[in-house]
């Protein structure tokens, strides 16, 4: 057999049938769910059910299929070369080169949308010879990682998206978004620049973590081809697709798991994560000044008003159990029946007229066995009654 | 010879579609008579017997014979909804435990809109736990009745065993999380038990949300196994559309793992920076409202359940329990299955109710 024809044949036919089997398998998807449409008028309930379920599989393939089509690819080609005993080392290197040059040519062109943005904040304050300055320095900056990157790995990539950042957005825009503002556009420019801030901060950390997952994709790859390629020489081959897949997600979430369990990638989702979080709070903080403007309550307001509805629901729910106590305290007492009325009456006196005493008052009389509210399978909460009883 | 790639020819793929498409003829016509009534979880006869604010607790209704006379309340989590131990006839936590002569109690927290974001710890365990144990204690004339705490209600049902040691007869505790420093475990380590707010900022994120989406959250947990969870089940499904129960056991599941409700946003801020990344509840830290919870303070029978391939509750994390526990009467039993397995695995259904029922029954007294 000639390796490089017989290779060639193969890497044909394989690609064939990978590409037969994904563009059916997506047609098949497509093709179900409109035929479940048009089956019967009510198919409309399912397809209302199961159709976030399809999103999630229309998601999810085009991400999946992916890294599946390399490692398919990668793998027609080593096999061969495993088998007749020859070196396949060099192969997968190339392989996995492949998914690194992937990942260089993303942090590049994030790099490049990176100058874009600073670009314009360069234009709209300009400050054109400072940002020359910087962007000399960041040039030279930039050797050491860059240098770094043909050793593999995401952290050289992340420290050079982060070195140009700090070097051409913090140092001159960044850092004047923090300098306090001056007018009567105060607050509002305010608001408006640290929204930016935010947002920079958090396009910034969502390159660090498109880098390490592209990272984790890699290393899957490499792994999944180590797997099959052990298996091989031991001559457990895969008998079919279904099992090729089935290995492929083992392995892939094996080394993702054991990629976000490493503090290093953890904290770069954490940065993601926070950054994310930082934005949606700046990103509402502009939002109520509209709202204000317009006369429409915000979320803050309506917070508020949940908070004083909780605290004051949960303070009846204390007079409730407080006066449940009582009453069984009263209603236990036969030896002066009377007296411990009356005790009972002050007691409810009590707590109507103060109820911050809640927190003062001296121990509780002892809990009786029970004292679970009575509540009842009403619309109606209970605590409404003991309300009226606390005020009346 | 390329084995696999010998049967990857086009004609065997072909094949292997025209196999596929039988299948999915049949699975649209099962598809076109199931409705969302069919999928529905919970297939035990239940009633409502007491309500609070938007939780409900329900008293199971059983046609044989009860043999044990102190009733179990079951305590979920507040992650998904709690009828995942009642998920459907053949695969029924709860159809088992009555059918051994249990009577039995589940808590239903609802779905917390943003009304109930300030909820806290306090309000679900000095709250509504205790209420719902002192609406049970009081309808059967009893001081103490049985608890049976699942996943975070596990965790839950140990804080009040420890608060409220006096209304406890016996503790049932199963996948529980107890030590929550768990370095191998990527939900723990993502929740940032070594790192804390570096890992996630638990104050920001609930200041900037509210209430934690249960869309994030389920997120969250297919990205555990992303390639798994979110990719690999969904190509093996046309296998089974063919067959209407295993295409029903599917969607019931699917149905369970996406109604998921928002967490409270200041219960879930105590619950990950308190329990998770600061493992109080070993340390015996934990604040309940006003009230220390001592795992010391738990005296009464405890039965510890977990599962030994789980990977979002690791059994090193249930097992801690049995070092700070002060009960002299402490069992520990493993099964061989992952956190779901507990409750839809068909060994797991057939070993498990009795160890539940018979180890309570041994304890009646």
């Amino acid at each position: 057999m000639e390796n490089g024809k017989s290779t060639t044949t193969w890497a044909g036919v394989a690609d064939q049938v990978l590409n037969t089997w994904t563009q059916v398998g997506t047609q098949m998807w497509k093709g179900w769910f409109d035929a479940l449409g048009s089956v019967t008028p009510t198919a409309t309930d399912i397809k209302s059910t199961v159709e976030p379920l399809v999103q999630r599989i229309a998601n999810n393939q085009e991400l999946g299929t992916r890294l599946l089509q390399i490692s398919f690819n990668a793998w027609q080609n080593l096999l061969p070369k495993v088998e007749a005993g020859q070196s396949w080392q060099d192969s997968f290197n190339q392989y996995t080169e492949q998914l690194r040059n992937q990942l260089n040519e993303f942090s590049e062109s994030s790099t490049k949308m990176t100058q874009d943005t600073v670009e314009l904040w360069q234009l709209y304050l300009k400050e054109t010879q400072k940002f020359n300055q910087l962007w000399l320095n960041s040039f030279t900056a930039s050797f050491l990682p860059l240098s770094q990157t043909t050793s593999g790995g995401s952290a050289p990539w992340i420290e050079l998206n982060n070195l140009y950042w700090n070097l051409l957005y913090e140092q001159s825009f960044g850092s004047l978004m923090q300098s306090p503002l001056l007018g009567p556009a105060r607050e509002f420019n305010g608001k408006l620049l640290r929204a930016f801030d935010a947002w920079v901060d958090l396009y910034r950390a969502s390159i660090d973590y498109q880098v390490v997952m592209t990272d984790v994709q890699v290393r899957a790859l490499e792994e999944l081809m180590r797997q099959l390629i052990t298996k091989a020489e031991k001559g457990e081959t895969i008998k079919d697709w279904k099992q090729f897949q089935q290995l492929w997600g083992v392995v892939a979430d094996d080394v993702f798991e054991k990629a976000f369990c490493d503090e290093a990638n953890l904290k770069v989702r954490g940065r993601f994560i926070n950054a994310l979080n930082t934005y949606r709070l700046h990103q509402q903080a502009l939002m109520e000044l509209w709202m204000q403007a317009v006369n429409i309550p915000t979320r803050t307001e309506l917070d508020e008003v949940h908070k004083n509805f909780y605290e004051l629901r949960k303070e009846v729910k204390a007079l409730k159990k407080k006066l449940d106590a009582y009453e069984s305290q009263a209603a236990q007492s036969t030896t002066t029946p009377t007296a411990a009325t009356t005790e009972t009456a002050a007691n409810v006196a009590d707590l109507s007229t103060s109820s911050a005493s809640l927190e003062t008052e001296q121990p509780s009389p002892p809990e009786s066995p029970v004292t679970a509210p009575e509540a009842k399978l009403t619309k109606r909460s209970p605590r409404s009654k003991t309300t009226d009883q606390a005020s009346s | 010879m390329f084995p696999f790639l010998m049967q990857m020819r086009l004609e065997d793929a072909t094949h292997e579609y025209t196999e596929l498409a039988k299948k999915i003829v049949k699975g649209i016509e099962n598809l076109s008579h199931l409705r969302e009534e069919d999928i529905e979880v919970g297939a035990t006869p239940r009633e409502a017997v007491y309500q609070e604010d938007k939780v409900t607790l329900y008293h199971f209704k059983s046609s044989v014979e009860k043999s044990l006379n102190i009733p179990l309340l079951m305590v979920y989590a507040l992650v998904n909804r709690p009828f995942m131990v009642d998920l459907q006839a053949d695969r029924s936590l709860v159809a088992n435990l009555l059918n051994l002569g249990l009577d039995i109690y589940l808590i239903d927290w609802g779905y917390p809109s943003r009304a109930d974001r300030w909820l806290t710890l306090d309000d679900y365990i000095n709250g509504y736990i205790n209420n719902c144990v002192d609406y049970i204690r009081k309808t059967h004339h009893l001081d103490k009745i049985n608890l049976l705490g699942i996943c975070q209600g596990g965790t839950f049902s140990l804080c009040y065993s420890a608060i409220y040691p006096e209304k406890v007869k016996n503790l049932v505790v199963m996948v529980a999380p107890v030590d929550f420093h768990q370095e191998t475990t990527l939900l723990n380590m993502r929740g940032g038990c070594t790192l804390g707010a570096e890992a996630v900022d638990i104050d920001l994120m609930v200041d900037s949300l509210g209430n934690i989406p249960g869309d994030y959250l389920n997120l969250e947990f297919l990205m555990l196994k992303p390639q798994q969870l979110g990719i690999q089940k969904y190509l093996d499904l046309p296998e089974i559309l063919d067959s209407e129960d295993k295409l029903l056991n599917f969607l019931r599941m699917e149905k369970w793992i996406f109604d998921s409700p928002d967490q409270a946003g200041e219960a879930y801020r105590q619950f990950l920076k308190d329990f998770y990344q600061q493992n109080k509840l070993i340390k015996g830290e934990v604040m309940i409202g006003d009230k220390p919870v001592k795992l010391s303070n738990i005296t009464m029978p405890v039965l510890n359940l977990y599962a030994e391939k789980d990977h979002l509750v690791p059994p090193a994390s249930s097992l801690a329990l049995g070092q700070y526990v002060g009960t002299q009467d402490y069992t520990v039993q493993g099964f061989p299955v992952g956190h779901i397995g507990m409750y839809v695995s068909g060994k797991v259904q057939r070993d498990l109710p009795p160890a539940i029922a018979n180890w309570l029954k041994a304890r009646a007294n």
